[in-house]
């Protein structure tokens, strides 16, 4: 029913429309990509945090950057297999990989070299710390316990994921800061040690909120301190480290990275194309539900390589400090 | 004495021993962290195995012994030589070569020349079988694990990945 | 009341019928397939879920996890290629078994225990979840420890006579459970300075490579001249009752194992397997049958597998804790929708927990339906000649070992168990023992160093508790009634050779 005017006057709408939204992203797209599939790699198991984080923040990616994303995961070695993978893939934004706090922790090791190997795309989460105690434990605020691990030096029992890992870092550095001497407990999956804490063998539990949220509810879990700066909305009550006088606010934080040498357009083109996935509704609600809200975790790709960096220094600092590296 | 130690049993537990002892040496190169004070380290374990496996040995020398110089085994257990293992050999090679090439060759190319080798070592001869199931089960396992289920089978390097890239 | 006759009706609606029945056909071929497995599946069907009705997606992804578990069987039993971890031990009976011309009937037995397992952990845990669930979080390390020595021990059970041989293919698995980068205190351990060895032995490549591969190798070496060997009937047959009742104890034996294995945190339904496989060579009237095709070694495993399935949901619902791969994805398909399994979740939608309680029993029944298609389906490769055969579960067991975290290290693995399990085969010492070592050498290793860490190294803590001590004691017990029992027998021989 159209008459020519009307196609000409519809056809001009539409490529003014088209104009804009080009011009609104923030980053050109690179000629011819991506022409093929994308690969996300995931170096924990399907169902954690880091792996729920990819597939949640892909969902809306596919369509955004029209191609599809395969998400696999290559488990093991924290995350030096699935590292040496995709350093054999071609640094042409095709492989992405999902870069944590580990990698930071592997290079002080000496198993990966982060500098080298990988150029930072996007941080997307800012997750909190928290510890947690057992409601039939002596002590049920955080005041309590360091009086009480004052009190009884080295018998507190801490516990959290694998040896060296973020957790015992954080809660290594609570311990110096509040000048106490505890003892900590490695397990290799995250679920053991909840089952520790709450079958009371364990003492202390640190741990994202966002997985333990239903036994909190269910006062099967007492937190008693958030790594942050502020007192969160969901837990009022919950003192924060600041006001407490330790400076320490740092929690897991989840980001994605390419190999070093992938073009800088390319970049930055997946990362303005993943900034509006992570503002679509599919992304926000599930970063609610996992309580992933409390804190704005967004870091471009500048900023992220920097933080890497001063990550890395503290990090070496207290593994040299615990004994791990020399 | 001397057909005794000829013994397969025998010549094993004392590689089975020597690799123990070897390795053993290699758990004092085990980083020696110790954040907690801790005893059981790293090295406990492996070493409490790799002492009980240098005494199973040790046991199963003496009682292959024992029963030789009382004539319980017949003769027939010893090692033997044989020249009939061109077979063996040509599988193992064929394999390794396989998982060698899969990186550079990539799954789909590589799989049905592997396949069609190996049935010809196996034995068969029927040409129609032999041409026809390679292909069939490769591009099959193609189909299913990347198409339906995102498994990077690998790709292959080069003109091989172009050729991988038309299917997956 | 009500509550149930409510979720009955949800179960019971056309939609969510369809979603089990699609569900556990789904799952049983995924776990069939070697390289693919239930956590992949379910992972890939959580975005799909999200556009469905909350407990129609849940009811979906219990329906893939329930035949996934089985799945695997099918062709552990037909190749000896375990397509699902869950499913390694049942190849140690089932192969032979189906190797002496009777895969239908370790077909059918698999599916049947399964199918039987499943059920009765789903009674079980829908009629007494929270109880259980205080039970399972009363196990600490030295529980765990005594769990692992105790099926450990059984290794002396299964060598036959060769005892000693036994022992020392368990201490090689043993030691390649070591290798990598150690849980306690991330010292890299056998990894001679490489990646390639950082992320330790996983025992999917190294089960595959030392039983179907060695096998492979050593046919090639015969030379095929006893291929004639076809198996003669490969419809699957179910067990007639009066074969079932024979295995009745074995049956319920498994499935309380299986059940409370299944329970406790972080020890999933492939460990259940070889504990009851261990349970079921221990109280056996015929021990040194096992490992050469017999009911029993099907039948227990199968029911253990299926019931820990089960008994692994009851962490995951009461606590919001998986006890394994499969369930842990399963928390995914919750949060899509907003909610957390854990006992708020149990407070405030009783009627979605008993939804998936019903629709776990309703699965397990489909299961038996798609395991019978799945397993016809599968058994028409056992008609082909091993000339063809061979190559092709070659191919399987490559694809099988890499799908196991992509990687071709899996791969690589495979292979030199290939060669080690061709050089046992051929210096005659047992496979099974060095498979059972190495998939609990690190439950043994970690939970006694940690324990006894958690312990301040007082071996007195550790062992002093009422549960883990009288495991261990019984164990003790055990295993020098059966050293006991072979130098008894063995003296017995020489002496009537002697006389």
């Amino acid at each position: 029913m159209l008459n020519k005017k009307s196609y000409v006057y519809l056809s001009l709408v539409f490529m003014v429309s088209l104009f804009i939204a080009f011009s609104v992203q923030a980053a050109e797209k690179p000629e011819g990509y991506p022409s093929q599939p994308i690969e996300v790699v995931v170096q924990y198991g399907a169902g954690g945090g880091s792996d729920n984080f990819v597939r949640n923040l892909m969902m809306p990616a596919r369509r955004i950057l029209g191609t599809a994303i395969n998400i696999t995961n290559m488990t093991g070695a924290a995350g030096v297999k699935a590292a040496n993978y995709v350093l054999n893939q071609p640094a042409d934004g095709y492989t992405i990989y999902n870069f944590s706090p580990e990698q930071l922790i592997n290079t002080a090791f000496g198993r990966q070299n982060y500098k080298e190997e990988f150029a930072p795309l996007v941080q997307v989460q800012q997750d909190m710390s928290m510890f947690y105690v057992n409601p039939k434990a002596e002590y049920q605020t955080v005041q309590e316990l360091i009086a009480y691990a004052k009190k009884n030096p080295g018998k507190v029992q801490f516990t959290g994921t694998t040896p060296a890992s973020p957790d015992e870092l954080i809660i290594m550095r609570f311990a110096k800061a509040a000048g106490i001497d505890v003892k900590y407990i490695p397990f290799d999956k995250a679920p053991k040690t909840h089952a520790a804490v709450l079958g009371g063998h364990l003492d202390v539990l640190h741990e994202e909120p966002g997985s333990v949220m239903s036994l909190i509810e269910a006062k099967k879990l007492i937190p008693i301190i958030v790594f942050n700066d502020k007192r969160l909305d969901k837990f009022p009550e919950v003192p924060c480290s600041v006001e407490l006088g330790y400076n320490l606010t740092t929690g897991r934080w989840r980001g994605l990275a390419v190999k070093k040498g992938t073009p800088q357009p390319i970049i930055d083109y997946i990362a303005a194309s993943l900034k509006k996935a992570y503002e679509k509704s599919s992304y926000q609600n599930y970063a609610k539900a996992a309580l992933l809200d409390q804190r704005y975790g967004w870091k471009d790709p500048a900023e992220f390589g920097k933080f890497w960096d001063t990550e890395y220094e503290s990090v070496k600092v207290v593994l040299k400090e615990l004994g791990y590296i020399k | 004495m001397l057909k005794a130690l000829l013994k397969s049993e025998v010549i094993i537990s004392a590689i089975c021993a020597a690799a123990a002892l070897y390795l053993f040496f290699e758990t004092q190169t085990f980083a020696n962290i110790d954040v907690y004070g801790g005893k059981l380290g790293s090295d406990f374990w492996p070493r409490l195995i790799l002492v009980s496996m240098m005494a199973l040995s040790a046991g199963l020398a003496y009682n292959t012994i024992k029963d030789v110089l009382k004539g319980k085994i017949p003769e027939a257990n010893n090692i033997k030589f044989s020249s009939a293992n061109i077979r063996f050999i040509a599988a193992v090679a064929l394999i390794a070569t396989y998982l060698g090439l899969l990186p550079v060759i990539g799954f789909l190319v590589l799989t049905p020349v592997m396949m069609i080798a190996f049935m010809y070592l196996l034995g068969e001869r029927s040409k129609a079988w032999i041409f026809s199931i390679p292909f069939v089960l490769t591009l099959g396992i193609v189909l299913v694990f990347t198409k339906l289920m995102y498994v990077p089978l690998p790709r292959g390097m080069g003109i091989f990945l172009k050729i991988s890239h038309l299917l997956y | 009341m009500e509550i149930w006759l409510a979720s009955l009706l949800n179960v019971f609606s056309p939609v969510a019928l369809m979603l089990i029945a699609g569900g556990a056909l789904a799952g049983v071929m995924l776990g069939a397939i070697p390289g693919l497995n239930s956590p992949m599946g379910t992972a890939l069907l959580i975005p799909f879920t999200f556009a469905m009705e909350p407990a129609n997606g849940l009811m979906l992804l219990t329906a893939v996890y329930c035949g996934g578990t089985f799945g695997g069987s099918i062709s552990a039993i037909l190749f000896n290629v375990p397509g699902a971890p869950e499913a390694s031990v049942t190849g140690f009976d089932g192969y032979p078994m189906a190797k002496s011309g009777k895969a239908g009937k370790a077909l059918g037995i698999a599916i049947m225990c399964s199918c039987l397992g499943g059920l009765f952990s789903v009674i079980v845990m829908s009629l007494i979840s929270p109880q259980l669930a205080s039970v399972a979080l009363s196990f600490s390390e030295p529980e765990y420890f005594a769990l692992a020595l105790a099926a450990l021990t059984l290794i002396a059970s299964l060598g036959g006579d060769k005892m000693i041989k036994a022992f020392i293919a368990g201490c090689i698995g043993l030691l390649a459970a070591t290798i990598g980068i150690d849980p306690m205190t991330s010292a890299e351990r056998f990894t001679f300075d490489g990646d390639a060895l950082m992320g330790g032995i996983n025992f999917i490549p190294a089960l595959i490579g030392a039983f179907a591969v060695g096998e492979i190798l050593m046919t090639a070496e015969a030379g095929l001249k006893k291929t004639g060997e076809a198996v003669t009937k490969v419809s699957t047959e179910l067990p007639k009752i009066i074969e079932l009742l024979k295995l009745k104890w074995t049956i319920l034996r498994s499935a309380v194992i299986g059940t409370m294995i299944g329970i406790l945190p972080g020890v999933g339904a492939t460990t259940a397997a070889f504990v009851g496989y261990s349970e079921a060579v221990r109280w056996s009237k015929h021990p040194r049958k096992f490992g050469t095709g017999i009911a029993e070694g099907i039948a227990a495993p199968e029911t253990c597998n299926n019931a820990a399935a089960g008994g692994a949901m009851v962490p995951l619902l009461t606590l919001g804790i998986p006890g394994s791969a499969t369930t842990a994805v399963i928390i995914g398909g919750f949060m899509v929708h907003g909610m957390q399994p854990g006992p708020m979740l149990f407070i405030n939608q009783p009627g979605l927990m008993y939804s998936l309680f019903i629709a776990m029993f309703v699965a397990n029944i489909f299961m038996l339906f798609s395991g019978m298609i799945v397993a016809k389906l599968f058994s028409n490769f056992r008609k082909i000649r091993y000339s063809i055969l061979g190559p092709c579960i070659f191919v399987f067991a490559t694809v099988g070992a890499f799908g196991i975290s992509n990687s071709m290290v899996d791969v690589w693995i495979m292979f030199a168990f290939g060669l080690i399990g061709y050089a046992m085969k051929k210096f005659d010492f047992p496979i099974a023992p060095l498979i059972i070592a190495l998939v609990l050498g690190e439950l043994a290793e970690i939970s006694l160093r940690r324990g006894m860490r958690m312990a301040d190294w007082d071996i007195s803590d550790f062992i002093f508790r009422p549960i883990g001590g009288t495991i261990l004691l019984l164990t003790l017990i055990t295993l020098l009634f059966t050293i006991y029992g072979k130098v008894k027998r063995k003296s017995k021989f020489v002496d009537s050779k002697t006389a």
